[in-house]
């Protein structure tokens, strides 16, 4: 009927949208195709609620047991992001198995997408199984969505990611902070969700581990200009800065008091949350841990290279208290307007001069990336993950 | 037992009228959620993970 929107009725509705939408993205090949989708959780540290106003209390099993309508919406709100970026990041790499650099590396990336879909397939079961019509409604709207039409809910998933420099400082960053979220809702007082996001981090750690390294094969290679990576470094590493939030953020501090979302250090740390500095609290932990891994980066580079470095967390800021002001990527310094403009782009962010050179370079050098010794086929150990869901049928 | 033909468009019309009331206080209901208390979860792109 011409207006009206068919409905959800079960999950196996959802799961015949899910295939559709598989289609018509163009990630239904037969590896993908054979994967058996599952929602599977794994174990959590406890059936008590860990932090916030309900601590000691038992965690919540389902939504009748939220004592606020408020509570409830803000929970779902979260799970709708979280499955939003899942399909997204799919829907942005979709064109990468083409230009693959190796068989290993098509198949790292098939193994990637099939888990990041299976992370949305997960989310969408929480919200029909446990939040009605609207949940419902939510997990249709999540198949609709396009980051190719700039219509995914956060604005770094709308970006495209076409190279496989993107894809590889895509997955080391913006999945870390991905996992950063995963984490930090692995504490939740809704247990469902906390099972779930446990048994999503042993599938996130392959990502990351994929992203990381394939910088650090393109480092090792030198072939690409250190130069060229450190821009593509600076643009998603800014990015994923701003998806932690603003510096003040109210939603934050409620989630936390409601127990729903947890601090990144939430169980090793023994101080109050400072519950108006949360999202940058957890987005200088993260900053911490890239630093490190750009390190790693930078010294698989050949002996005198120009070292790379993480940016500056306030550099290139669209979100919270250094929203549109000028520093210095490395050295954080304020900086004149002129003197930024200038640089921002013939220096530090990537331009389509930039992507083209990166093109021309992969199109003719072979070895613009090295290969990947010694490891085994990932879609061969995908499985080995599920041995650790506490309902996988083995 | 059968129906004239004016009957039976003042029927059909009138089925169409409740159809589309239903369907405003479906949009309505769905308004309501994005546009009040569930703020984000609408199509609003944003920056940030809630």
């Amino acid at each position: 009927m011409p207006g009206k929107v068919p409905k959800i009725g079960t999950f196996s509705d959802w799961v015949g949208l899910f295939n559709e939408w598989r289609r018509e993205v163009g990630v239904d090949h037969s590896q993908i195709k054979g994967f058996d989708f599952d929602t599977l959780y794994g174990a959590i540290e406890t059936e008590e609620i860990q932090f916030g106003a309900y601590k000691g209390r038992r965690k919540w099993e389902n939504l009748r047991q939220i004592p606020t309508q408020n509570m409830r919406d803000a929970l779902m709100n979260l799970i709708v992001y979280q499955g939003d970026t899942e399909f997204a990041s799919v829907e942005q790499q979709r064109w990468l198995f083409e230009s693959a650099p190796s068989d290993y590396d098509r198949s790292s990336l098939t193994r990637v997408m099939i888990e990041e879909m299976r992370h949305g397939w997960q989310m969408c079961a929480l919200l029909i199984e446990f939040f009605g019509d609207t949940g419902k409604v939510e997990a249709k709207k999540m198949l609709e969505r396009r980051a190719y039409e700039n219509k995914r809910l956060l604005g770094s998933f709308n970006e495209e990611c076409d190279n496989w420099l993107d894809f590889f400082a895509f997955t080391d960053f913006v999945d870390r902070d991905g996992k950063f979220q995963l984490q930090m809702l692995k504490y939740s007082a809704f247990a469902p969700l906390g099972r779930s996001m446990s048994y999503m981090l042993r599938e996130e750690a392959f990502h990351m581990g994929t992203g990381n390294t394939g910088l650090a094969r393109i480092a090792e290679a030198g072939v690409v200009p250190g130069w060229l990576m450190q821009k593509y470094l600076n643009k998603w590493i800014s990015s994923s800065y701003d998806l932690f939030g603003t510096d003040h953020s109210s939603s934050a501090h409620w989630a936390y008091v409601w127990g729903l979302k947890g601090r990144y250090d939430e169980l090793k740390n023994e101080t109050n949350a400072e519950l108006d500095n949360l999202n940058d609290y957890n987005r200088h932990l993260y900053r911490d841990e890239c630093v490190t891994l750009v390190k790693r980066i930078s010294a698989a580079q050949k002996p005198g290279s120009t070292e790379l470095y993480c940016p500056d967390i306030k550099f290139n800021r669209n979100i919270g208290r250094w929203k549109g002001q000028m520093f210095h990527p490395q050295t954080g310094e304020p900086l004149e307007e002129k003197e930024y403009r200038e640089h921002f782009e013939t220096t530090w962010m990537p331009t389509a001069a930039d992507k083209k050179l990166l093109m021309d370079i992969i199109g003719a050098e072979k070895k613009w990336i090295a290969p990947r010794a010694g490891a085994k086929d990932p879609l061969l150990t995908i499985g080995e993950v599920r041995k650790n869901a506490l309902n996988a049928v083995q | 037992m059968s129906y004239t033909l004016n009957e039976l468009t003042v029927v059909a019309a009138a089925r169409v009228r409740y159809q589309g009331i239903l369907g405003k206080l479906e949009d309505l209901n769905h308004k309501g959620h994005e546009g009040t208390r569930r703020t984000a979860v609408g199509d609003r792109i944003i920056g940030a993970f809630p």
